[in-house]
């Protein structure tokens, strides 16, 4: 499979782990997500949810839209698609930054 | 060295690219911090540093003063910007060279080209030219040769036609993200000019975006959820909805995107309203309806083409097509409303994006140089020199922790002697961190954010006022994140699950944690089930986790925790190949705790191991004496036949002990109280090991030589394709190869010789010559050795007509039917196994 396509994964399980969250889900769902996510990590990538870290203009894992004033202590407040890093021959590399919304 | 100048520039106003004839083709360099092709032409002066590109863009709309975009539109001018954050002013073109400066940093060849060529609009007078070869200058460039956009873009579709060159006129139709532009081309005493051309420096795809969240989603929202003056309360910067307002701007924009190639898309969100209810909202749009909604906004921009014929007195016949630039000319209704309403044809051969800055390397790849290139210096150049050699005394001495469990980490130099202007930048190696480019102060330091449990590096690169980059010898700035700190115990040995190894017919060890591995750890794996286990038999399923190296065999390692589904226990059969989900978590105090979920039967199964209380399983135990037995019979007549009477004495004695708690075992029972059972576990490892290295020393050098013979046929095999899939599967495979061979563990490298022969099976099946051998070699096999003769003999017929037709697939398919059919395959000793697949 090419690695658009385990991104592409990747961001449609990230979508169903936060629906599936929202939606107070049982424990069967959360555990094919939680395989899914192991698949994904067998295949190398490392899916990285930012939601509620500190953002900072120094950090190009992330694709920003600030929203509200702007201010020194600014947090991601939504996160639209993750970060994937790819683990490739003894190294990691962002394959996808995450899309956010920071405030 | 080649004479050409290779490297061309689309110096957009919203988006700038960098492109590079070579080998006959053209390549586009990606940023290398977010892998897109493109570059935002912003810059922004945050503070002590500057953004240039992505980052900055981020902060257009909250920032402008300090942030700016669309600067190229006052190139030529006398006006400057005032930035507040820096109190000084910068021209477009000093604005123009950090982009341009950027854009060099996306050549990762090591190539620091001294000429380029740049793309300006058709509509750029002598001054505005004259003002991008300034910023091409000051960029650091020697040589800056000029290019119309169109004509760039003119170039790319040319050389991509297959009737090479265009005759006659066209119209280069630019519709980009912010910007509109539309040129008429033409050859002109056999040279190619813009002869007229128009505009719009704010019409494009963002404007498309904006009106599916206004004209579409915000009435649909209004009227589903009624909420009054939800438009304002989303474009108000302070309004409740804002957030949801840019959230929905992304969305549209993806479903614009997916409306090029589908007939309808889903925009999926959620949002809270202002009374604290969540709701999920699935809209659909069709593209006939984000059609009706940007069509005003594509004849706004086909009046432009007429205007430009009307101007010219030419009409759609004088026309020899429209070439498309710019991403919005993906959105079908484009393509279609310049075919229908001015009976036109369009180009779309190149992709749309890249067009001008493909072009203009083509221009470059056919135009002489006239200064050469700056050579960069690679390696261990003497520390603070230029790179045009110039002596330079700039020291740095760096300091910095190298472990931390902190998401970010301090890190400071001492600079000495930077001259006036010197800057620096410090990058993350993988892509996810940018410090901008700050100036070179005495004292500089960081907050260098980490990406979590790996080993950071960092690059720290200096840079002169005329941001050439100076050879200074700064090694990585290398930080370990999560790890081998004083807050976590490493692992001591590897831990492992044991598991079946269907090949060889015992079991083996595959690694869950490594040696080392920080503490607490957890980690989840789905395995399969090798066999099937009858409820109510005896048979049991065996999660049995243990602790040493992963090199050596099970028997010889220390169970650390073991869990065993019996038969007698289940609900239902558990069937071969259903899935079972283990989760091994080991707390810093060495607490075990094992999960397994059996999905066919939603069961869970969980158990928690301390160190104090040891798991025993008797049958286990017995199955594993059993094999033991086995192996160390075959290794003392190995013995004894090579005359090592000295290893084979000690083999004897293990042996008879083996036998003799053979005998215990059969007496104990699975929930004995005594410590029997696990004196008998700690002594079936003393003698796993002698039996292990019984001859071991023999077999592991036989082993040797049979695993580099295995080699080098699949080499040879390797060597008659030519495939670079195949050969990269037998490097991966051979890879280390020195380290691994040196672990002396026979079950590795078998296992090592089991890849390649399955590389060299996969080479050779398709070798017709080969697959008729092996046909051959089944089909003369006495009858007396297959079970069914006649279906061998129906077998045999359909393989003699599959050898005339030389189908490799076919003849295998009866070889396997063949091979299913022989009474005796391959037999070797047998452990029961675990009942999870390797």
């Amino acid at each position: 499979m090419s690695q658009q396509l385990w991104i592409k994964m990747a961001n449609l399980v990230f979508e169903l782990e936060k629906k599936a969250a929202r939606t107070e889900s049982g424990p069967g769902l959360q555990r094919t997500i939680a395989r899914m996510q192991q698949v994904l990590e067998e295949a190398g990538l490392l899916i990285l949810n930012p939601l509620g870290e500190t953002f900072s203009e120094t950090r190009t894992d992330v694709e920003a839209t600030l929203v509200g004033a702007l201010h020194d202590k600014l947090s991601i407040t939504e996160v639209l698609k993750p970060i994937v890093y790819l683990h490739e021959e003894g190294r990691k590399k962002l394959v996808q930054r995450g899309v956010v919304l920071a405030g | 060295m080649s004479g050409t100048i290779n490297f061309g520039i689309d110096l957009g106003t919203t988006n700038s690219l960098i492109a590079h004839a070579a080998n006959g083709g053209i390549e586009i360099f990606k940023n290398p911090a977010g892998l897109k092709n493109t570059l935002p032409s912003v810059v922004a002066f945050r503070k002590e540093r500057v953004l240039i590109g992505d980052k900055a863009k981020e902060y257009v709309e909250k920032d402008p003063h300090n942030v700016l975009a669309g600067f190229k539109r006052k190139m030529g001018t006398s006006e400057s910007f005032f930035i507040p954050n820096i109190a000084g002013f910068k021209t477009p073109i000093e604005l123009s060279a950090l982009v341009l400066q950027e854009l060099r940093t996306f050549i990762y060849t090591g190539e620091s080209p001294a000429s380029v060529v740049i793309t300006i609009p058709a509509s750029f007078d002598t001054v505005q030219s004259n003002a991008t070869k300034q910023a091409g200058y000051e960029a650091g460039f020697k040589e800056v040769v000029l290019l119309q956009e169109p004509i760039a873009a003119s170039l790319a579709f040319a050389n991509k036609s297959a009737d090479a060159g265009l005759n006659g006129q066209w119209l280069v139709y630019d519709l980009g993200g912010g910007t509109f532009d539309v040129a008429l081309v033409k050859i002109v005493e056999e040279e190619m000019k813009v002869v007229d051309h128009e505009g719009d420096n704010f019409l494009g795809g963002l404007d498309f975006d904006a009106l599916i969240v206004t004209q579409l989603i915000i009435p649909y929202l209004e009227q589903q959820f009624n909420i009054p003056g939800l438009a304002r309360e989303m474009q108000s910067a302070k309004g409740t909805y804002n957030k949801l307002y840019y959230k929905l701007l992304y969305k549209a924009e993806e479903a614009k995107i997916a409306l090029s190639s589908r007939q309808d898309t889903d925009i999926e969100f959620e949002f809270t309203d202002a009374a604290g209810d969540e709701h999920d909202v699935v809209f659909r749009v069709e593209r006939s309806h984000f059609e009706a909604i940007i069509r005003e906004k594509i004849d706004y921009s086909i009046r432009f083409i007429q205007k430009i014929l009307e101007r010219n007195r030419l009409g759609a016949s004088d026309i020899r097509e429209v070439v498309l630039v710019g991403g919005s000319t993906y959105i079908p209704l484009v393509r279609q409303l310049i075919r229908d309403e001015l009976q036109l044809p369009v180009n779309f051969s190149v992709d749309p994006t890249t067009a001008v800055a493909e072009g203009a390397a083509w221009y470059a790849g056919g135009k002489t140089k006239r200064v050469a290139d700056t050579p960069v210096a690679a390696g261990n150049v003497s520390a603070g020199t230029t790179a045009k050699g110039i002596a330079s005394p700039l020291t740095v001495k760096t300091a910095y922790q190298k472990s931390s469990r902190e998401k970010e980490e301090y890190f400071t130099a001492v600079v000495g002697n930077a001259p006036a202007g010197t800057t620096y930048r410090i990058v993350r190696e993988d892509g996810g961190y940018d410090s901008g480019i700050k100036p070179a102060t005495e004292r500089i330091s960081e907050m260098l954010y980490l990406l979590p449990n790996t080993q950071n590096v960092f690059t720290l690169k200096f840079y002169d006022a005329g941001q050439q980059l100076l050879n200074v010898a700064v090694p990585p700035i290398s930080i370990v994140q999560g790890k081998f700190s004083i807050y976590g115990q490493p692992l001591p040995n590897d831990i492992c699950l044991e598991v079946d190894d269907s090949e060889h017919r015992s079991t083996q060890l595959e690694l869950i944690f490594e040696k080392n591995a920080l503490l607490p750890i957890k980690k989840t794996i789905t395995k399969t089930l090798s066999r099937s286990i009858a409820k109510g038999s005896s048979d049991q399923l065996i999660i049995n986790v243990l602790e040493g190296s992963r090199y050596a065999s099970p028997q010889s390692n220390l169970p650390i925790g073991i869990i065993s589904i019996k038969g007698a226990d289940l609900s239902t059969d558990l069937i071969k190949g259903s899935d079972i989900d283990l989760t091994i978590e080991i707390s810093e105090s060495r607490d075990i705790t094992i999960t397994a979920y059996i999905s066919m039967l939603d069961q869970e199964y969980k158990h928690a191991f301390s160190p104090t209380s040891r798991t025993v399983n008797v049958d286990r135990v017995r199955d594993e004496v059993d094999y033991l037995l086995r192996v160390g019979q075959r290794n003392l007549d190995q013995l004894v036949r090579n005359e090592n009477y000295e290893s084979g004495t000690e083999l004897q004695a293990a042996i008879e002990r083996l036998q003799e708690m053979q005998k215990q075992l059969r007496r104990l029972s699975q929930d004995d109280v005594t410590d029997l059972k696990y004196q008998l576990d700690d002594e079936k490892r003393r003698l796993a090991e002698i039996v292990d290295r019984a001859g071991k020393d023999q077999r592991i050098m036989d082993l040797k030589e049979e695993y580099y013979l295995t080699k080098s046929s699949c080499q040879y095999f390797l060597s008659q394709v030519n495939n670079p899939s195949l050969q990269k599967r037998f490097d991966d495979c051979t890879r280390d190869e020195h380290e691994w061979l040196s672990y002396n563990s026979s079950g590795f490298i078998k296992r090592k010789m089991h890849e390649l022969d399955i590389l060299s099976w996969d080479i050779r099946k398709k070798d017709i010559g080969y697959v008729t051998h092996l046909y051959l070699h089944y089909a003369m096999k006495p009858d007396s050795e297959y079970s069914d003769i006649k279906k061998v003999n129906l077998l045999k017929k359909r393989g003699d007509e599959a050898l005339e037709r030389k189908v490799p697939e076919e003849i295998l398919s009866v070889i396997y039917q063949l091979y299913e059919l022989l009474i005796n395959k391959n037999d070797d000793e047998i452990m029961k196994g675990t009942g999870i697949s390797g």
